[in-house]
């Protein structure tokens, strides 16, 4: 499975306001949890542990949290970028503007690694990082992520 | 220190190399003037012609004098004598005897034993039958060595196209794996080695080398495009000493193995001492024997013949006709780089492997596991930092170490801890070092009291 195919604009939130990591993995426990059997606070909680064993900030105002959910039915990506940034980890000095979030079944470890991968490639592009912060609208992100994903050989 | 090799074939003229590397004063000892010939062109040790078995020219080496006596010429029997004047008459102090024959081996622990002193004795078969298990365990590694009694592994993996470390940066690990020790501690690109940074990004056909906790097995082959089936069916080449001991550690596995030769007494024999396995007399090489035996579905192929020109023959074979994995015996450095390359998974050297081990030996005290890493450019090597070491002074980024030579991960108690330059190492620390082979020996001054 690939990223390109995943990505969806119905589940690209342009307009985020977070204070901290709690309150912007909230943001996706809400608009997540409908079509699933979970609640927001279980994919809300999950995100934040995951984040607790290390922040999953790559840099230049990107993060990729993402975890493993029981009871979850299959991998789903959610795009979403803060009006302000979001300090995700307390060393770097720059915060987090915007996510990639992965949930994923906890038995399909492969696919979910592989998921991550991906983003991480599509990420590395400076261009893509610029434009994705600057996306007027959730079909221009997700042509962009397609696009670079594409062009990563994804 | 000064150090006495009787021997120099592959793996004696190793040791000269890497023990002299050590500042170890060297000298080695061949009968066979025209290799001593070739060796004094390519080696800086001293060099004798001679009978390394008689007194009169183990005095003329300086044995009374030698710290470190290791016998490793081809034969058993003149390992035995080697080792046992040494021990015995100039009671050598440390001394290491290459014994193919388990029957010599005992022999010689034995007597060992009664002397008393610091006596190792190599056996290359069973090191070879070793290191092929534990390539079983993860398939389509080239290289796997296990540290920290059995809690990491470091494992080497040609990186494909389709794989989703192609363009992962090394600092993206951390993200993927980030609850356990996973990290890169070597890359080879375009035949070079590189030390890892990370910034720098995974590439197709990079020669990888991860350290990780085996646990982590499954997820890492998952992410290389490579799975481990649960059944696993083998297929061993050549009834020899390493393909029967071979076959009789996967019957108590209770793994499925038809073991291929074609010499009919080889196969008589194999075939009484072995219960499970399938004892077939045909020839590795030949398309129909191998066809006819299932090879299509064989998970794992093992080309163990003596001939090792015949191993790698067979193993290009087995794998066009549908063998999954397929390792071969290669003793020959330059035929053993060219894996990968021809889709041969790994290849097994046991004579490199006894110099790994007579390494450590020699080593013995700091280095308490040693690996060579593909073309013996890389060492990986696990080491206690003891009390008085210049490891446990400051943290690592003060320390000083040479350009190259990486403090990949620490074991503190129960703990196994992947250091960052600002981490300090406690004494009593195990750590992982990884070095280039030229870098070896300045990390003496680091770690001795």
């Amino acid at each position: 499975m690939k990223i390109q195919d995943l990505i969806d604009p119905a589940r690209v939130f342009l307009d985020l306001e977070a204070v901290d990591v709690k309150t912007a993995m909230s943001e996706f426990g809400k608009r997540l949890a409908a079509g699933t059997k979970l609640s927001s606070s279980e994919i809300t909680e999950a995100l934040i542990e995951r984040e607790r064993l290390g922040s999953t900030s790559v840099g230049d105002g990107f993060a990729i949290p993402h975890c493993k959910i029981p009871g979850l039915g299959s991998i789903q990506v959610a795009l979403g970028r803060f009006a302000t940034e979001v300090s995700f980890d307390n060393n770097e000095a720059a915060g987090v503007r915007f996510v990639f979030v992965v949930l994923s079944p906890p038995d399909q470890p492969a696919l979910h690694l592989q998921i991550l991968s991906q983003i991480a490639r599509t990420l590395k592009s400076h261009d893509v990082r610029l434009n994705l912060l600057e996306a007027p609208d959730a079909m221009t992100a997700v042509d962009l992520v397609r696009r670079m994903a594409d062009r990563e050989g994804l | 220190m000064k150090a006495i090799i009787v021997g120099g074939g592959l793996v004696g003229s190793s040791l000269a190399a890497k023990l002299a590397g050590d500042d170890h004063d060297v000298v080695l000892v061949e009968k066979d003037r025209e290799l001593i010939r070739e060796l004094n062109e390519r080696l800086d040790v001293q060099t004798i012609v001679g009978n390394g078995t008689t007194v009169p020219v183990l005095k003329k080496a300086g044995i009374e004098a030698c710290d470190l006596l290791l016998a490793t010429t081809d034969s058993d029997e003149a390992n035995m004598v080697v080792a046992l004047v040494g021990s015995a008459l100039f009671k050598v102090p440390r001394v290491v005897a290459r014994l193919r024959d388990s029957g010599h081996e005992e022999s010689f622990r034995s007597i060992a034993a009664e002397i008393g002193g610091e006596r190792l004795a190599i056996n290359p078969d069973n090191a070879a039958v070793e290191r092929i298990l534990s390539l079983m365990t993860v398939p389509g590694a080239v290289d796997v060595t296990l540290f920290f009694g059995g809690r990491l592994q470091v494992a080497g993996f040609l990186i494909s196209k389709g794989s989703g470390f192609n363009g992962l940066l090394l600092s993206h690990l951390k993200l993927l794996f980030p609850a356990v020790p996973m990290l890169v501690v070597a890359i080879r690109r375009d035949g070079r080695w590189m030390v890892p940074h990370g910034e720098d990004e995974l590439l197709a056909n990079d020669l990888v080398y991860f350290a990780m906790d085996p646990a982590e097995t499954d997820n890492v082959l998952g992410l290389l495009g490579l799975q481990r089936g649960p059944e696993r069916r083998v297929m061993i080449a050549g009834a020899t000493r390493i393909g029967v001991e071979l076959a009789r550690r996967l019957e108590t596995k209770e793994v499925g193995v038809t073991l291929i030769d074609s010499r009919r007494s080889a196969c008589e024999s194999a075939a009484a001492e072995l219960s499970s396995t399938l004892v077939i007399h045909g020839r590795p090489t030949d398309r129909e024997d191998l066809v006819e035996e299932g090879i299509d579905r064989v998970d794992d192929f093992i080309a163990c013949t003596d001939d090792h020109e015949e191993n790698v023959v067979a193993c290009l074979l087995a794998r066009r006709l549908g063998a999954t994995h397929n390792f071969a015996l290669v003793d020959n450095p330059a035929l053993a780089g060219l894996i990968g390359e021809v889709g041969i998974d790994a290849v097994i050297s046991p004579r490199l492997l006894s110099v790994s081990l007579a390494l450590q030996f020699a080593r013995k005290g700091r280095v308490k596991a040693v690996a060579a890493l593909l073309d013996d450019a890389v060492e990986v090597f696990e080491a206690e930092a003891g009390e008085g070491s210049r490891l446990v002074r400051n943290p690592l980024e003060k320390l000083g170490l040479p350009k190259g030579v990486l403090v990949a991960a620490v074991r503190r108690e129960d703990q196994i801890l992947v250091p960052t330059g600002s981490d300090r190492i406690n004494a009593g620390d195990r750590v992982l070092l990884i070095t280039t082979t030229e870098n070896a020996t300045r990390l003496d001054d680091f770690l001795d009291a």
